[in-house]
């Protein structure tokens, strides 16, 4: 049985949600963890793993720019001084920036919470784009939005595309005697791999005006994918976390644990 | 079914027009092919069937055209849809969907055909085109001979009564190409479809098409009963090349009908091959996977000796391995056992000056290797790449295709003249093998006969050349050894004439019309004609 094209879209923004709003660390480990499972346990013919890897170091780097942020740049927080570097001087008119200095317990919490916050969202959000097939988005919009419909279907099925040709380009340039790194390698690889894009893009789109895409407004489906009960109930401790207003610590525990749970959620719909 | 009148069209930019005052007419149940000179405008002419020329290119049109009474001027493209089927020229650049079902539906979705009709066209076109085994598979992994037949179905099943198809067979082997047209003769035979073809191959279509439209270009275009184009048409099939030849009072289309002239030549006896210089290339015992743990080998055992001086081509079917073959050569494949040595080193071993020196490799897309501007920066930069005296590489470059402007963008040039281009830039690295993956694609006979010059030309200039290919015409003119591939085993190593006549899919159309004399190319028949 297929799962609605929509149904991990929704998963995501639903938890996502609570993310935000209950901004805690516990929570943001969760929705992580969340992320991570439904990617593993999801069936291998849904997944894109590529997409999903660069939606991880998407994350990894996000984390690691906030945390050396935080330990370089910022304003004497108070709180226990976990180590001390080097303090360089600045012009008088940045009063209140300080580089260097005293790192203290605080502000690396602070910067990890706000880190994981955004992981947590790119790992969300990187899952739900990997689990679903490009394709069937392009069925959920609404052909009258043609230029957005065209848009999509380009981005959707080119990205992967994309990569197969830096790859290829890589290889054609090391066989003309120029090594694959640095600023001037990007130039040589760049201009062939948008050449290609290019003309792709101008096939796929040659393809959807031949074959009638925007024409009519009524459009039908081959294989309708259905909204059973199945996803709503799969949904429900998504939404429970969503809505959620926790005032004990032992809510927002609960609320990890339900996010957690959610993620096996569409291990249950297959 | 289809009429021009008086059809002008001039594209935005541009000082020339494409086509002028072209009117014909094509009837219903007609298999028209067209042909003319690669950039000539023959994907004009049939985008102009379709109203994607001038809907969704631009350009300016005048006169008239009409399909089954309707004109395409005041019609989008997708407005006709249910009129008119097209299959693009790469097929796989113009799939939307990734499964094969939901992509032959696509347009019927679009179109808002209800369901229960739906489905039953998909379930014909599938028995149609004998697609239901692969009715789920993902179209990514299908071969290139099964794509073009998904493209085929996508267009049929609105039941078009018009099929435009864009050089269909050209990435295709022998085997495949011969499939999708004998699928699509049946269809005119029993569907009463009109189809558009256009083909440079055509040895490969000739016998099944009704009438040729010839585009000579400066607007001059010939329509009529393919014998009677094919008796002055500067582009003709060998066969028709050796029927001229030989002297015929109706031109042959089939090789039935030329072996029905019971002409006969005596057989050609072949010089013995001249002395070789050293050895290249030597591959002992190469075994290839991309999968380890399943243990399918791309390549397996593989013994092979190239020496320099020599030409010569691999073929087999697509997928058999022959691009890992190739990229062997300059390191590139995963090897298992065995070992490469080019010039007596493991590749892998090259730095970048070693390689540019050892082996020059054209990719499938010989675009790849260009990223300049203009022709003239192009050749500037290989000149520094390589090391080589400034103007080198344009000097290389012009005594291929004689004198060319330096400031032309690379991606204005013809299909042959940007291999060319991409040659040179190698060749000015001076290596001495150089390795090509399927040159052919998209060249008319006039370019291919260039590239038959330029590679005859490297090789004598005590080089190696290697290519794979499906053509077994440029074989037959160009190559004295093929190796024959499959399923990632080398099964045969010989002389091009044994092995161009040991299988009929890969016999040129010469041997064919004379068998078992030794011939495989018109020059080789006039030989023996002076002989006997």
């Amino acid at each position: 049985m297929q799962i609605h094209p929509a149904f991990f879209w929704i998963w995501a923004t639903l938890i996502a949600t609570s993310v935000i709003r209950l901004d805690n660390f516990l929570v943001s480990s969760a929705a992580i963890l969340a992320a991570l499972v439904t990617v593993r346990i999801a069936p291998k013919s849904l997944l894109r793993l590529n997409a999903f890897r660069l939606a991880v170091r998407l994350a990894a780097i996000a984390i690691f720019i906030r945390i050396s942020v935080a330990i370089l740049i910022g304003v004497p927080m108070p709180g226990k001084a976990l180590f001390t570097i080097p303090q360089i001087t600045l012009p008088e008119f940045l009063v209140g920036i300080r580089l260097g200095g005293e790192v203290t317990s605080q502000r690396i919490s602070g910067a990890l919470n706000e880190a994981l916050i955004f992981a947590a969202l790119i790992l969300l959000f990187g899952a739900s784009n990997s689990l679903t097939t490009p394709t069937k988005i392009l069925k959920v919009i609404p052909q009258r939005l043609y230029g957005v419909g065209v848009a999509t279907a380009l981005a959707t099925k080119l990205t992967p595309q994309f990569a197969d040709s830096v790859m290829r380009i890589k290889q054609a340039q090391f066989l003309r005697g120029q090594p694959a790194r640095g600023f001037r390698s990007w130039k040589r690889i760049g201009t062939p791999v948008l050449e290609e894009t290019m003309s792709r893009s101008l096939d796929l789109a040659t393809s959807l005006e031949a074959r009638g895409y925007g024409i009519k407004r009524e459009t039908t489906r081959y294989k309708a994918d259905s909204w059973r009960s199945a996803e709503t109930i799969a949904l429900l401790p998504a939404i429970y976390a969503a809505t959620l207003l926790p005032t004990l610590s032992i809510a927002l525990f609960l609320v990890a644990l339900i996010l957690f749970l959610s993620a096996l959620a569409p291990a249950v719909l297959r | 079914m289809i009429e021009f009148k008086n059809v002008s069209l001039i594209y935005p930019n541009s000082e020339q027009t494409i086509i002028e005052n072209l009117s014909f007419k094509l009837h219903e149940g007609e298999f028209v092919l067209v042909i003319g000179q690669t950039g000539i405008g023959k994907s004009s002419i049939l985008r102009l069937m379709n109203g994607l020329v001038p809907h969704h290119t631009g350009g300016i049109l005048s006169g008239e055209i009409e399909v089954a009474g309707r004109s395409t001027r005041m019609l989008r493209p997708g407005e006709l849809s249910d009129l008119v089927g097209v299959v693009p020229q790469n097929p796989i650049n113009g799939f939307v969907c990734e499964i094969v079902e939901d992509e032959i539906a696509f347009t019927m979705e679009t179109l808002g055909i209800p369901v229960e009709v739906m489905r039953k066209r998909v379930e014909e076109v599938l028995d149609l085109l004998a697609l239901a085994p692969l009715r789920t598979r993902n179209i990514s992994s299908l071969s290139g001979g099964e794509q073009q037949r998904v493209a085929i179905a996508a267009a049929l099943v609105t039941q078009p009564k018009v099929l435009l198809l864009d050089e269909p067979t050209s990435a295709l082997d022998p085997i495949a190409a011969e499939e999708v047209l004998s699928i699509l003769h049946r269809l005119v035979n029993d569907l009463g479809l009109t189809v558009i073809i256009a083909e440079h191959r055509l040895e490969r279509v000739i016998q099944f098409v009704d009438r040729v439209l010839l585009i000579n270009g400066g607007g001059d275009v010939q329509l009529g009963e393919t014998r009677q184009i094919l008796l002055t048409s500067p582009i003709a099939p060998p066969l028709v090349e050796l029927a001229r030849v030989t002297g015929f009072e109706e031109l042959p289309l089939t090789i039935r009908e030329f072996r029905r002239s019971a002409i006969e030549i005596a057989p050609l006896k072949k010089s013995a091959s001249k002395l070789r210089g050293e050895s290249l290339i030597e591959i002992r015992g190469l075994s290839c996977s991309y999968n380890e743990e399943n243990s399918k080998y791309a390549l397996r055992e593989i013994n092979l000796e190239i020496k320099s001086g020599e030409i010569v081509a691999l073929m087999g079917r697509n997928g058999a391995g022959k691009s890992t073959l190739l990229k062997s050569l300059v390191g590139l494949s995963p090897v298992i056992t065995g070992t490469v040595k080019v010039l007596g080193k493991d590749p892998r071993a090259f730095d970048s000056k070693e390689l540019i020196s050892a082996i020059g490799y054209v990719p499938q897309e010989p675009g790849d290797l260009l990223i300049e501007g203009t022709v003239g920066d192009e050749c500037r930069q290989a000149d520094i790449d390589n090391g080589v005296t400034s103007g080198k590489t344009f000097e290389i470059l012009t005594g291929l295709i004689g004198t060319i402007s330096q400031s032309i963008h690379p991606r204005d040039l013809s299909e042959g003249q940007k291999l060319a281009l991409a040659l040179s830039v190698l060749l000015s690295g001076n290596p001495r093998a150089i390795v090509l993956d399927e040159p052919t694609r998209g060249f008319d006979y006039e370019a291919k006969r260039k590239l038959v010059e330029m590679l005859k030309q490297i090789a004598s200039q005590d080089r190696a050349v290697l290519l794979a290919t499906h053509d077994v015409e440029l074989v037959a003119d160009l190559a004295e050894r093929v190796l024959f591939i499959a399923d990632g085993e080398l099964i045969s190593d010989d002389s091009t004439t044994n092995s161009l006549t040991a299988s009929p899919a890969f016999a040129p159309q010469v041997a064919k019309a004379f068998p078992d004399r030794g011939v495989l190319t018109v020059s080789d028949v006039r030989k023996a004609m002076e002989n006997s």
